[in-house]
């Protein structure tokens, strides 16, 4: 038991842009981050797209005095991109990289060598248990035929399932990032329903920032126009999310961002805006947890888990369409190889056709050794798809029962944990 | 609110080896492995190595009576070959799949291919909360040289990570599974010291089974029997694992293996033996029992988790310089075949400036030699790649490792017990101080 409850939590998230030789002016930038994390204090500080070690090292330096304590998650090729920066000792740190994340031939993409995962770090806040995640999940490069709408479905799905796993013996739960997805978006409704946690742009009273809350806008002149299209002033894809529990309430105070272009600085701190929560925390013992604690709460997560498994369903017949692409990509290379070996050995070749045989057959190898990676790549991601919709069915069924269960009790509210509640004492299971 | 009779609750587990193709008797096995379950009382079954999803359905249809609950988990190129099988229903399912395992050119262990992971399903047994682990860790193929010991070790942390991050809310944990690991390697010592579970070989009160309870032995006709030689004819490397809570005390009754050849049948039913393991759950009143060891982190446990954590760091450190070393050569043959590729393209060029044709230009050995730098490149280029992901891995497990034992420190400050030094070895780097 803490003697002393802290009142107020201020958490701070920014997608920076540190693509290197890349992304503009990104040395400049992360100076601008370090000044500004420096003065303001936030208690934590989320970042993503810290690509390079070199910048979180940077940062570290910059920071050891007012932010001490620190993670550097890594995964992937490139590294997952996230940091986390706090002012309360960080207890443990675990992370979860998400199984499907791109295509590694999609190269003007890159996705698929950043290890995209969610992370997690557990900060004691004055006494208080804090679980404090931080993600970023697939970009959306274009929104009327998105390729990776069931990568970034799968991935919604993994972050709920980590969040209601790790999340039980937490006081506050806490989740920054960005998760390229609007308000509305499939994958945002079912993480928010799923998991009890709330959007601090919709939950706060006091907001100041940019209209409607958006994190990627046209005033920001690193921003592409034709990456808002059809959306003229911006959108909001960058999120605080929030959680308290029986022992804690949570209130979002305030929350802010930055508008663009800074003052007194040349350039924005990113192409992204910048996100500030403050977070107001009462001691209670016996609030309920709000959220999914009642029928209308448990149609709404069975409908948007529905929701969610048609599209899973979909990127599976597309994923499963293009392994056979990759089969056939085999057979014909290896059909096509056939042709010069055939040739070679024939009595009347000559010395003058050795170089196209050559030819064919170097190209043929190649053919065959791209579809065999493909045709690995596939089954793997068909894999994860027909996981993922196993554990939707699960849940759904679970919804099901509890549905159920509930309409025959006649009660209209269940507890909302997220774990399996404790059914009558007289009514054994089965 | 629990029910407070006690609760009996069996558990089996076992490495089916299901390679099709490649495993004797793979089909007639399964069909006895079905028969064994069914006619066992079990609660719930751990099947490690069911790599065919035919398989599975078979086992499914077979067991949809008595069992008609089940989960397959999905993962890697042929799969995770984890399956459940549950008396009761199973409430949600979620899979940890290992950052490192093994290497995609090390065909012949295969490993690589497979996705190794650890599952876990949820069941509410009379209102208890049971979060059920199956998992199977990286094989074992030279003990003396065992240059996959840094992935297991760091597939060991990522399992106790796991387990310790999602059970918070349980009553009863259980895993069982093929950790490829003897009971006092580091990464068991790990597992067990961590997360405060305990094995029920040591823990039970009645056993029946292979002598020191082994689960490969030299009787079982598909072991090969060289490898187990110096291990006195058998190893333990599967295990069931258990750990109460606050709520509930959870006591191992009895534990029995299977001993190789079975009565009655042509074969065993794999090439490990089978684990069965009966608990006895017991709701305590509240805040007696289990809770002071629900952190796996007594204040008297620390020191040993310690020398542990710091074992085990020892190994992903040197994982972690072989990696950078393979990264580093892959990087050098990839500029030296581009290097030549560009000197061959050179020379190729000479000709076109020669006064006379007087040579032929040699084109076999020019397309051979292009074709050549070409595989290297692309070869290094992918290897450079995987490398790259088996660096990051293995620096984010030391990251997360050097903060446990930083939060270690701090707890030993804090604990009443002031233990004597030589408890303590040294952190690895000097540098490490609270603040890290």
């Amino acid at each position: 038991m803490a003697t002393e409850r802290p009142s107020r939590l201020r958490v701070f998230s920014l997608n920076c842009w540190g693509i290197r030789f890349f992304s503009q002016l990104c040395t400049q930038r992360y100076e601008m981050i370090g000044e500004l994390l420096c003065q303001e204090q936030h208690d934590i500080a989320l970042l993503q797209e810290v690509w390079s070690e070199r910048d979180f090292l940077f940062l570290k330096r910059k920071l050891s005095s007012s932010h001490p304590y620190t993670h550097y998650f890594k995964s992937g090729v490139i590294g997952s991109g996230l940091a986390v920066f706090s002012r309360h000792r960080i207890q443990d740190a675990l992370l979860y990289q998400y199984s499907l994340n791109g295509y590694p031939y999609m190269l003007r993409h890159g996705d698929w060598f950043g290890g995209k995962a969610v992370g997690l770090v557990i900060v004691d806040v004055s006494g208080l248990k804090a679980h404090v995640y931080v993600t970023h999940l697939h970009a959306e490069y274009s929104r009327a035929q998105d390729e990776y709408l069931s990568h970034r479905t799968v991935q919604s799905w993994e972050l709920l399932q980590f969040v209601r796993h790790t999340s039980c013996g937490a006081d506050l739960v806490v989740l920054g990032g960005d998760l390229n997805m609007h308000p509305q978006d499939l994958g945002n409704r079912l993480l928010r329903s799923h998991t009890g946690l709330r959007d601090c742009y919709t939950e706060t009273d006091m907001f100041d920032g940019c209209e409607d809350g958006h994190t990627l806008i046209a005033d920001n002149h690193f921003t592409k126009k034709q990456d808002l299209v059809p959306f003229e002033k911006g959108i909001r894809i960058d999120y605080i999310l929030m959680k308290g529990s029986q022992r804690v309430t949570m209130k979002c105070e305030s929350l802010s961002t930055t508008k663009g272009p800074v003052a007194d600085k040349p350039f924005p701190y990113s192409d992204h805006e910048a996100l500030t929560a403050e977070f107001g925390l009462l001691h209670s013992e016996d609030s309920r947890q709000r959220g999914s604690s009642d029928t209308l709460a448990v149609s709404e997560q069975m409908e948007v888990v529905a929701e969610a498994r048609a599209l899973v369903k979909e990127g599976l017949c597309q994923t499963e369409a293009l392994r056979d692409k990759a089969m056939h990509l085999m057979f014909g290379a290896l059909l096509l190889l056939l042709l010069p070996l055939a040739m070679a050995f024939l009595p009347c070749s000559c010395s003058c056709s050795f170089s196209t045989l050559g030819l064919l057959g170097a190209v043929c190898m190649v053919l065959l050794l791209s579809g065999a990676l493909l045709y690995l790549l596939f089954t793997t991601h068909i894999k994860v798809l027909k996981e993922t919709e196993d554990q939707m069915m699960l849940t759904s069924n679970d919804l099901q029962t509890k549905l159920t269960g509930c309409q025959l009790s006649g009660s209209s509210s269940l507890d909302g944990s997220p774990e399996i509640q404790p059914l009558s004492p007289f009514k054994r299971e089965e | 609110m629990t029910t407070s009779a006690p609760i009996r609750f069996r558990v089996f587990s076992l490495n089916c080896w299901g390679i099709r193709y490649l495993s004797k008797n793979c089909k007639e096995r399964f069909v006895l492995i079905g028969d064994l379950l069914s006619q066992e009382q079990l609660d719930v079954a751990l099947l490690q190595e069911v790599w065919c999803e035919k398989d599975f359905l078979f086992l499914k249809k077979k067991l949809n009576s008595i069992y008609p609950y089940s989960h397959y988990f999905k993962s890697g190129f042929i799969g995770s070959g984890l399956a459940v099988f549950s008396r009761h229903r199973i409430h949600d399912a979620f899979l940890y799949r290992y950052s490192l395992n093994g290497y995609p050119y090390m065909a012949q262990h295969g490993d690589w291919f497979g996705g190794k992971a650890v599952g876990k399903v949820l069941l509410n047994i009379s209102g208890l909360t049971v979060h059920i682990f199956v998992t199977h860790l990286h094989a074992e193929y030279c003990r003396e040289k065992d240059s996959y010991l840094p992935h297991r070790v760091v597939q060991a942390w990522e399992l106790q990570q796991f387990i310790r991050h999602t059970s918070a809310g349980a009553d009863v944990v259980i895993l069982g599974g093929d950790l490829n690991m003897h009971p006092d390697d580091l990464g068991t010592r790990l597992l067990r010291n961590y997360t405060g579970l305990q094995d029920s070989f040591s823990e039970t009160a009645h056993f029946d089974g292979c002598e020191e309870g082994h689960t490969h032995i030299s009787e079982n006709p598909f072991t090969n029997t060289d490898g187990l030689v110096p291990f006195g004819g058998g190893v333990r490397i599967d295990y069931i694992l258990f750990k109460g809570s606050g709520e509930v005390d959870v006591s191992c009754e009895s534990l029995s293996t299977t001993k190789g050849p079975v009565p009655g049948h042509p074969f065993p039913y794999s090439d490990h033996e089978a684990l069965t393991a009966k608990f006895l759950f017991t709701p305590t009143t509240k805040g007696n029992g289990y809770s002071e060891r629900q952190s796996g982190c007594v204040s008297d446990k620390l020191p040993e988790l310690v020398n542990t954590v710091n074992e085990a760091r020892t190994e992903v450190k040197v994982g972690l310089h072989c990696a950078e070393r393979m990264r580093h050569t892959a990087a050098r043959t990839g500029i030296m075949g581009l290097v030549l590729l560009v000197l061959e393209l050179a020379i190729a060029t000479i000709p076109l400036f020669a006064l006379g044709t007087e040579q032929p230009f040699p084109k076999a050995s020019f397309y051979l030699l292009g074709a050549l730098c070409f595989a290297v490149l692309l070869s290094t280029l992918m290897l450079y790649v995987f490398y790259s992901m088996e660096v990051k891995a293995l620096q984010g497990t030391e990251d997360q490792m050097r903060l446990a034992l930083s939060s270690f420190q701090e707890q030993l400050k804090e604990s009443p017990k002031v233990l004597s030094s030589d408890h303590l070895r040294k952190p690895l780097d000097s540098k490490d101080s609270i603040h890290f």
